[in-house]
């Protein structure tokens, strides 16, 4: 820690060798009821979640490059009853996401502050399934596939020169990604390419927590 | 994860305090409004629309230490719209709130006119809203919806003390990862209706929930504060 300290105060560097694990989570969900008045056996319900999780190791292989894994993960679940009908569908949709990720950095003179630009490129598996129970006759449907994703932004990093932990976010100002997903059975290809500069504040960020584990020496 | 920003927050804003801009023992009142109407009328038998909305929003506080203060905070929204084009009319009243937050504000001079501030808060707030879907100029259904929510943020933004009793304010970045929601709704729906002619009902209820890092610049606000007390 004290190693770290010093090297950044003079250098304005993070240390070769320093371990990184980073990661963010969101999750949201609704529960719901709807009840016709003049027909109680009108009633229909809806329950909704979705979480995602997404985690980061890395490791510094120089002073200013960290090379590292994200696994990203993601889940909807979706079910809804109609009592009139005796009708239910759910729908089960996860997808995860291996991006192996570089990054390169830059610190604000000797403050906590640093810059980076994050690359990443990998696969991404996605399920989606889909089943209506009309009566007891429950159909499924599933399709699966993957995708391949690229994408480059920069982020801000805020690290705490005493213990290491860190509170970062990548802003869309310069962003550039690429999606390809493969034929399969009678679907087609599909390309997709993103790319904007925008000079104005980025409109949304999302937050991560991290921890950079400086070696002890 | 939210102790961990609050932190962050708070040893962005706390350390290197160099001058104390703000004086423990000073209290404020600020406020922040916007209204905005929007009528179109015609003599020939084009229909008619009319729209107005506001929203208010007023503080008060202390410093109860140097470059650290609590308060209460009051909003209220209004938003009104009428459309003859459509048919039936939709109800004259879209969205009308009400809020109330407690929060606390801490803040880094920049030099002896600027500052930064980090605001951290509270809310409980009651919401009525009236929804509804179109299609090609008829109205499908109106909702009444009826909304209880609490939830946590904070907001940071810049301060500039144009004179001693004077402030202004600009928020420039929000955060809200916490927010919790009950709901209770009514809707009528004018496209389907009973035997005997009358439109079918229903009522709804619902929980939600969500946890969400995101930091957003929205728009920016600008407000204004009067010091008193004090020295």
């Amino acid at each position: 820690m004290g190693t770290w300290l010093s090297l950044g105060n003079v250098y304005g560097q993070i240390q070769k060798g320093t371990g990184y694990v980073g990661g963010t989570i969101s999750f949201e969900g609704q529960t719901k009821k709807d009840k016709e008045k003049a027909e109680a056996l009108n009633t229909s319900s809806n329950w909704v979640q979705s979480i995602a999780p997404e985690i980061q190791f890395g490791k510094m292989i120089g002073e200013r490059t960290m090379l590292g894994l994200g696994v990203r993960y993601n889940l909807q679940y979706n079910r809804y009853r109609y009592e009139a009908a005796d009708l239910t569908n759910t729908q089960l949709s996860q997808g995860i996401a291996l991006l192996p990720f570089i990054r390169q950095y830059k610190t604000l003179g000797s403050s906590n502050w640093s810059v980076f630009l994050h690359g990443e490129i990998g696969p991404q598996f996605q399920s989606v399934e889909t089943t209506s129970t009309q009566g007891s006759t429950p159909v499924t449907q599933k399709r699966e596939y993957w995708q391949y994703g690229l994408s480059i932004k920069p982020g801000i990093a805020y690290v705490s020169k005493k213990n290491g932990w860190a509170v970062e976010g990548y802003a869309n100002i310069l962003s550039l990604s690429a999606n390809y997903v493969p034929s399969k059975d009678d679907a087609g290809r599909v390309f997709m390419l993103n790319t904007g500069i925008s000079t104005s504040f980025p409109n949304l960020i999302t937050l991560r927590i991290a921890k950079y584990i400086f070696p002890k020496n | 994860m939210k102790n961990s920003i609050l932190t962050f927050l708070l040893i962005i804003f706390l350390t290197n305090i160099a001058t104390a801009q703000f004086q423990s023992g000073e209290s404020f009142v600020s406020g922040s409004f916007f209204n905005n109407l929007n009528s179109v009328s015609r003599t020939d038998n084009t229909p008619r629309f009319n729209a107005y909305n506001h929203y208010i929003n007023l503080s008060v506080g202390k410093f109860v230490r140097d470059n650290r203060a609590l308060g209460w905070g009051l909003t209220h929204s209004l938003s009104t719209a009428s459309n003859s084009a459509l048919q039936p009319e939709p109800t004259l009243l879209r969205d009308i709130s009400f809020g109330i937050e407690r929060f606390a504000e801490y803040y880094k001079s920049l030099n002896d006119k600027f500052a930064l501030y980090a605001r951290p808060a509270l809310n409980l707030g009651y919401a009525f809203k009236n929804s509804n879907a179109v299609e090609q100029n008829l109205v499908v259904y109106e909702s009444k919806i009826n909304t209880i929510s609490i939830s946590a943020g904070i907001s940071a933004g810049v301060v500039w003390r144009v004179s001693p009793k004077w402030a202004l304010y600009g928020g420039f970045a929000f955060l809200n990862p916490i927010s919790v929601g009950y709901e209770f709704s009514e809707t009528e729906n004018f496209q389907n209706k009973y035997p005997n002619g009358e439109n079918v009902k229903s009522t709804g209820n619902a929980v939600t929930y969500a946890f969400s890092p995101n930091l957003s610049s929205g728009s920016i606000g600008l407000g204004f504060r009067y010091f008193y007390g004090g020295k």
